[in-house]
């Protein structure tokens, strides 16, 4: 059967493509010889395919994206990855660190996270340290050798931020991020590195970062960096403060970092959030999982009681406010799905226990305390970047000990805010007249969190 | 490592030890490139693209943790991960040429080395989207037409089509600039 030019037409593709079947390719090449339209439309295709080919060649993955990854995967030591491809290698100046954010030094690169959150707040905002000296300085901090000698001769590779500390312990993505990203002196780069938990950087150096990105309209979430301008940081001002930095005449030409503190910018949200108080679980740990998601704990709270039904022992006539039940509780997200929190909240639970009297006492409310767990279930998307996620808690409370189970479903709203909505089974336990009673609530609640 | 066939490297990872990194690193060798390729093509963005190399790998990774189950084709896997991924960005945003882009890149000559990029790009962008997706993860992903109707879902003869049309479509696109870069 005589095939039609477009027939042929296909068949020069799928030669090309290494898909044509026998019968195709000899169809094609007894085509070839009498149509010197098909020969070039043989010809344009196998430039296309070159053109192809000389555009791949152009479009490689960063080199740094590897260790990152790897990092992130748990692969490897974050440090070791980092610091392989960062241009100095810094030691530690753990004593340097103590003297400049003594409560976020210790406090954070312990994982031991503030309760209070007027104290998360006031860490959140302190606007932080670099020791940097040119020339004419001697270094405040006991820097290494590599480092002391890169500043005392001028050198323009020496490093803005300096690693403190044991750099083994970096073990959160935006960590290797940064150090990834450590190579230029790009405004994107220092943002970044000023978001990263445990690290301080100058105050003129953030407001100059945040201006030139900002000024780009660029800064969407804590990814921040893609598109920012390609401009070298200014000469840093002569002022200087105790434990501030001193940056003069020289060009940040570098970043290698490591923790200190936390840091920088969206202290407007955590006051709006704090002011809520804030919720509980949620999101991801990191910029680059679903809904764009940062930070490396959660603060949460979260106030609830719409549909409560009372399952629990007691007087069923016992009314029941519309919010019955308020949380808060500080979360340390043990990777991108698994966190532990600290939480304690207060609750309606009119559970009525018998006295001496032989009567009943009235609980209509317990407090509690006690440490949970949660899931977040990032890989399971739905619309929206919504995610399901679980919890489990176990407390202690005024009326005896409780547990409570939660599941339900994370909507991010911004980068470091969430609403989820969960469904809350609360079981407490109490003994009346020597006979172990479980009581039982079942509640949907509504919650936010804010992440840092 | 370099000697391991994908099944063996997926074992090693999920073995855990000290071969995990050479294992990742290895499967990084082979696959990056293209998994970065086929998402800088569909998306258009390099850091978006980067995005979607370093969730895909850790998704990859993730699964290759939890489940049992092998993975016989380990790059149409990743890929298949790497497209539902782009494709959840890249329905947050609406990909269009600019009618006086496309003008102006036509009324350019002749031809220079960047130019072929340029061209391509906004080629792939005048093409129905599936036939468009089916050809870069053909092109840029280097799957065969059968592993991208496995990954796309539909009969092969679709994807055979699609291809055909989208690759036909460029060639009469793009042939008045090689001809002209040829003069």
């Amino acid at each position: 059967m005589a095939m039609t030019n477009n027939a042929h037409s296909d068949l020069v593709h799928l030669f090309i493509d290494g898909e044509a079947t026998e019968t195709e390719r000899n169809a094609l090449f007894g085509a070839l010889k009498d149509s010197p339209e098909l020969q070039e439309e043989l010809s344009s295709a196998m430039q296309l395919k070159q053109a192809f080919a000389a555009d791949i060649s152009k479009l490689q993955p960063p080199s740094y994206l590897e260790s990152q990854i790897a990092e992130r995967a748990g692969l490897i030591v974050a440090a070791s990855a980092s610091l392989a491809t960062a241009p100095v290698v810094v030691n530690s100046i753990s004593s340097a660190v103590s003297s400049m954010a003594p409560i976020a030094a210790t406090g954070i690169s312990k994982g031991i996270l503030a309760l209070i959150i007027g104290t998360s707040v006031g860490v959140l905002s302190t606007i932080g340290i670099i020791k940097l000296s040119n020339s004419d300085e001697t270094p405040i901090a006991t820097a290494p050798a590599t480092v002391s000698q890169n500043i005392s001769t001028g050198n323009a590779q020496a490093p803005l931020l300096v690693a403190v500390d044991k750099p083994a312990v970096i073990k959160t993505p935006d960590a290797t991020y940064l150090m990834n990203k450590a190579n230029t002196s790009t405004p994107e780069n220092l943002y970044s590195a000023a978001k990263l938990p445990n690290v301080k950087v100058s105050e003129a150096v953030l407001n100059h970062v945040s201006n030139a990105i900002r000024s780009k309209a660029i800064v969407k979430d804590t990814k921040v960096v893609s598109e920012a301008p390609k401009e070298k940081l200014p000469v840093a001002s002569e002022n200087s403060t105790n434990n501030s930095t001193v940056i003069n005449k020289k060009e940040i030409t570098e970043v290698a970092m490591q923790p200190i503190s936390l840091v920088m910018p969206r202290i407007a949200d955590i006051k709006a959030n704090a002011s809520i108080g804030s919720n509980r679980e949620s999101m991801h740990t990191n910029e680059m999982y679903d809904g764009g998601l940062t930070g490396f704990g959660r603060l949460s709270a979260r106030v609830a009681g719409i549909m409560t039904s009372k399952l629990y022992q007691g007087n069923s006539n016992a009314t029941t406010p519309v919010l019955n039940n308020f949380a808060v509780g500080l979360k340390f997200d043990l990777d991108h799905t698994n966190a532990l929190g600290a939480e304690v909240g207060n609750e309606t639970f009119p559970i009525y226990l018998s006295n001496r009297n032989g009567g009943y006492d009235n609980h209509t409310s317990i407090s509690w305390y006690g440490l949970s767990w949660t899931y977040s279930a990032i890989y399971l998307p739905l619309p929206f970047d919504i995610h399901p996620e679980f919890r489990i808690l176990g407390a202690e409370s005024t009326a005896g000990p409780i547990a409570k189970f939660s599941a339900g479903l994370v909507l991010p709203i911004t980068p470091r805010l969430s609403f989820s909505l969960d469904g809350e089974e609360t079981m407490l336990f109490i003994q009346s007249n020597g006979a172990n009673l479980t009581g039982n609530k079942l509640a949907l609640t509504g919650a936010f969190t804010f992440h840092f | 490592m370099t000697g391991l066939t994908d099944k063996e490297l997926c074992e090693a990872l999920r073995e855990g030890g000290e071969s995990r990194e050479l294992a990742f690193s290895e499967l990084y060798r082979r696959y990056a490139s293209r998994i970065y390729q086929y998402a800088r093509r569909i998306l258009n963005q390099d850091m978006e693209a980067e995005d979607i190399l370093q969730e895909t790998f850790l998704k990859f990774l993730n699964i290759l943790g939890k489940e049992t189950t092998v993975i016989e084709n380990v790059p149409a896997y990743l890929l298949r991960i790497a497209r539902n991924l782009s494709l959840r960005v890249g329905s947050k945003k609406q990909v269009t040429v600019p009618i006086e882009d496309y003008h102006a890149i036509f009324n350019e000559s002749p031809m220079e080395a960047d130019e072929t990029s340029k061209i391509l790009t906004m080629s792939l962008d005048l093409l129905p989207k599936e036939q468009r997706e089916a050809l870069v993860l053909q092109v840029y992903g280097g799957l065969s037409y059968l592993e991208i109707a496995d990954v796309m879902g539909v009969p092969m003869t679709t994807v055979r089509n699609w291809i055909v049309r989208a690759k036909d479509k460029m060639r009469k696109t793009v042939a008045p600039y090689f001809q002209e870069s040829h003069q």
